[in-house]
């Protein structure tokens, strides 16, 4: 099998998996539903800036706990078991495609639920909708890259937080402000240049991604 | 290397560009400047009396040869009718003018220029803002009268320029921007021996890349201490949420977490070869963070968002004779924290190894 | 080991015994002096810079308007940094040296 083939039939796998158990997908639900409620109880009116914020922090959070198990599930057997079978790259790409659609799902049902609870205060769906595309993306290359270096060590979540906090940030700041965009609290000209610098973060992560997991891979 | 961490010639020569740093640039005076034009705004046809303050200056002992003009462009120029001066900071001047500008513009800027045998020749730009009740080009570059600004004097000694707003904390480049310059000197080494390390897996490199990023660390700490009172005297908050401050500050987190990421690894071997990783990682998002990202949005530093880079218009010669040897004299003491860091960790090393014997 | 430095002499008691015999390298050494050298001249420059610091402030937001005038105040803030400055020197010549002793010491036993 070459390189591409590989990489499809693991991303195969991985979704297999998780629509079995849906354990991702329920555990985010729950969590989003939680926090809206929350939320809701305390300010009983959503403005739309606090809207924008609330989204995102659910992605954020959405992020880290759907993410965090992406290579730490994996077994020492069955990572054995990968390296002799497979190219590295394949299994990390197929890690990043998985985690970044799991993300883009998760973060559209995240808005049509705070849609139903809150309303929908989102003007140009379009954007929006590529934010949110953008967005899964970078935080997605950046949490597996992250997963992946701190799978091999013990406590492995808290590393992983700590260790991805302060490389999402720049992503989730043009997030905020390409998602108040769309909402239209503010009008920003020069939107098509944060889209390009979050493109660019996406491609710079990835590359170095890819650069470097060899590497890592080697444990 | 092991030769040269041992010598002390290159840890003397740091300590003394330092200390001559330290004199040279806080002791070298200002260049004279101009701190206040008042009024700043008049409209054509009418005589102004305009009231001056300077800094450095020394109008009384100037006394009669002092000379004034507002700039208009390369080629024109109006000259006082009479100055009066008040004090060695203090004068008036009055300046005629005329009905008809040779511009377009509503609001025509000039520049104050004064000029004294003793202070040389100062300029405050956009000093004054002439409005036209009405504009005639024509009319107004034939009524033209022009003073050409002459023999303007040129001060002996060395001094360092004098800035708007700045004032005295542009000393402060002499120590935060070197900073952070010898911080980039040094992360760059770091990643150097981190990718040596991963091609070798030679322990002793990942020594250097730990030692060299701890003192990276510390350079960029202080770099960024010292930015945040530079802005509470010049933008009047020490933490500003500028873009610069805040992306330095998360590349400064993400350098942090290498050692974090570190202390999560019992084996050494294993530690050094994910923190070589993560190292390059580090690197590679440092230079978008504090070089890329800032010049794209708005800032208040100088050097981003639209305004000029550091060279050119922000270094002066007369800085850069305390500049470039402040960067080097950072470098040259950060390697000296980095040999003495890498050296107990290699004495470390052996001790275990004999022990184990 | 003939020539200690008189930096050295400081801190260094008698018991100089390797591990074979018992001792270990550096717990036996009596940091209490090292402390005072370097706490003492600290606790000086602290208040010397309290006193100073609390001065130039008041001018500081009225943008330091003549610098000739407080020239002599611009002495002693040269002082002090200078101060400060060759005190980290001097700490780290002490590490230097100290580093350079054991490594010797490390490199006669082994």
């Amino acid at each position: 099998m070459n390189m591409l083939q590989q990489t499809l039939r693991l991303l195969w796998r991985d979704w297999v998996l998780e629509w079995r158990t849906r354990y991702a997908l329920s555990g985010i639900l729950l969590y989003v539903f939680a926090t809206i409620v929350l939320v809701y109880s305390a300010l009983l009116d959503i403005q739309p800036q606090v809207w924008n914020a609330l989204f995102w922090v659910i992605i954020l959070f959405a992020a880290v706990s759907a993410i965090v198990k992406s290579f730490v599930q994996e077994s020492q057997q069955r990572q054995l078991y990968y390296y002799s079978l497979v190219h590295p790259l394949a299994l990390l790409v197929a890690k990043m495609i998985y985690n970044t659609s799991l993300l883009f799902l998760l973060s559209l049902l995240s808005w049509l639920v705070l849609a139903f609870l809150t309303g929908n205060p989102v003007k140009d769906t379009g954007l929006f909708v590529l934010a949110i595309f953008l967005g899964s993306m970078g935080l997605a290359i950046a949490f597996t890259f992250i997963s992946a270096i701190s799978a091999k060590a013990q406590n492995s979540a808290t590393l992983m937080a700590v260790l991805g906090f302060p490389v999402i940030i720049p992503i989730l700041l043009i997030l905020v402000k390409i998602g108040a965009n769309a909402l239209r609290l503010m009008q920003d000209t020069a939107i098509g240049g944060d889209i390009i610098i979050l493109v660019a973060i996406n491609l710079i992560l990835l590359s170095v991604s890819i650069l470097l997991y060899p590497f890592l891979w080697r444990d | 290397m092991q030769k040269l961490i041992r010598q002390h010639w290159w840890k003397a020569l740091g300590v003394l560009i330092l200390i001559y740093v330290f004199i040279a640039g806080m002791l070298i005076p200002l260049k004279p400047g101009i701190t206040l034009v008042n009024p700043s705004s008049t409209r054509t046809d009418t005589e102004v009396v305009v009231e001056v303050e300077g800094y450095n200056t020394n109008f009384d002992q100037a006394g009669e040869s002092i000379r004034m003009w507002l700039k208009m462009d390369d080629e024109r120029s109006i000259a006082a009718q009479q100055i009066e001066v008040l004090g060695p900071t203090k004068a008036k001047a009055a300046f005629r003018i005329p009905a008809y500008l040779p511009s377009q513009q509503k609001v025509q800027d000039f520049a104050l220029i004064i000029d004294n045998p003793v202070d040389g020749a100062t300029v405050r730009p956009n000093a004054v803002l002439v409005t036209q009740d009405s504009i005639d080009q024509e009319l107004g570059e034939q009524q033209w009268k022009n003073d050409p600004l002459t023999n303007l004097h040129v001060r002996d000694g060395i001094t360092f320029p004098f800035r708007n707003i700045l004032g005295e904390t542009i000393r402060n480049t002499y120590f935060h921007v070197s900073l952070w310059l010898a911080m980039m000197i040094i992360f760059i080494a770091a990643v150097v021996y981190s990718i040596r390390h991963l091609r070798t897996l030679s322990l002793d490199y990942d020594y250097w890349a730990s030692s060299l990023t701890a003192v990276g660390l510390l350079l960029g700490g202080l770099g960024l201490f010292t930015g945040g009172i530079w802005a509470q005297y010049t933008w009047g908050t020490f933490w500003s949420w500028d873009i610069k401050q805040f992306t330095t500050l998360i590349a400064l987190l993400i350098y942090l977490a290498y050692f974090v990421l570190r202390r999560a690894f019992p084996d050494e071997a294993q530690r050094a070869r994910i923190s070589a990783v993560y190292n390059i990682f580090a690197f590679v998002a440092l230079i978008p963070l504090i070089y890329v990202l800032p010049r794209l949005t708005d800032s208040l530093h100088p050097g981003n968002g639209g305004n000029p880079a550091l060279g050119g218009e922000d270094l002066d010669n007369t800085m850069r004779m305390v500049f470039y040897p402040a960067v080097i004299g950072w470098t040259l003491i950060g390697s000296w924290i980095a040999s003495l860091m890498y050296r107990s960790n290699k004495i470390e090393e052996q001790l275990m190894d004999q022990w184990e014997e | 080991m003939g020539r200690i430095s008189p930096l050295s002499q400081l801190f260094l008691t008698e018991d100089k015994r390797s591990p074979e015999k018992g001792g270990r390298f550096n717990k036996n050494i009596d940091f209490s002096p090292v402390k005072q050298c370097i706490m003492k001249p600290f606790s000086w420059i602290a208040t010397a810079l309290f006193f100073l610091l609390s001065m130039p402030m008041a001018n500081a937001q009225s943008g330091s308007t003549d610098f000739m005038r407080s020239m002599g105040k611009m002495y002693v803030v040269v002082a002090v940094i200078l101060a400060v400055f060759i005190g980290i020197v001097v700490f780290l010549v002490y590490l230097d040296r100290r580093l350079t002793k054991i490594e010797n010491q490390i490199n006669d036993h082994g």
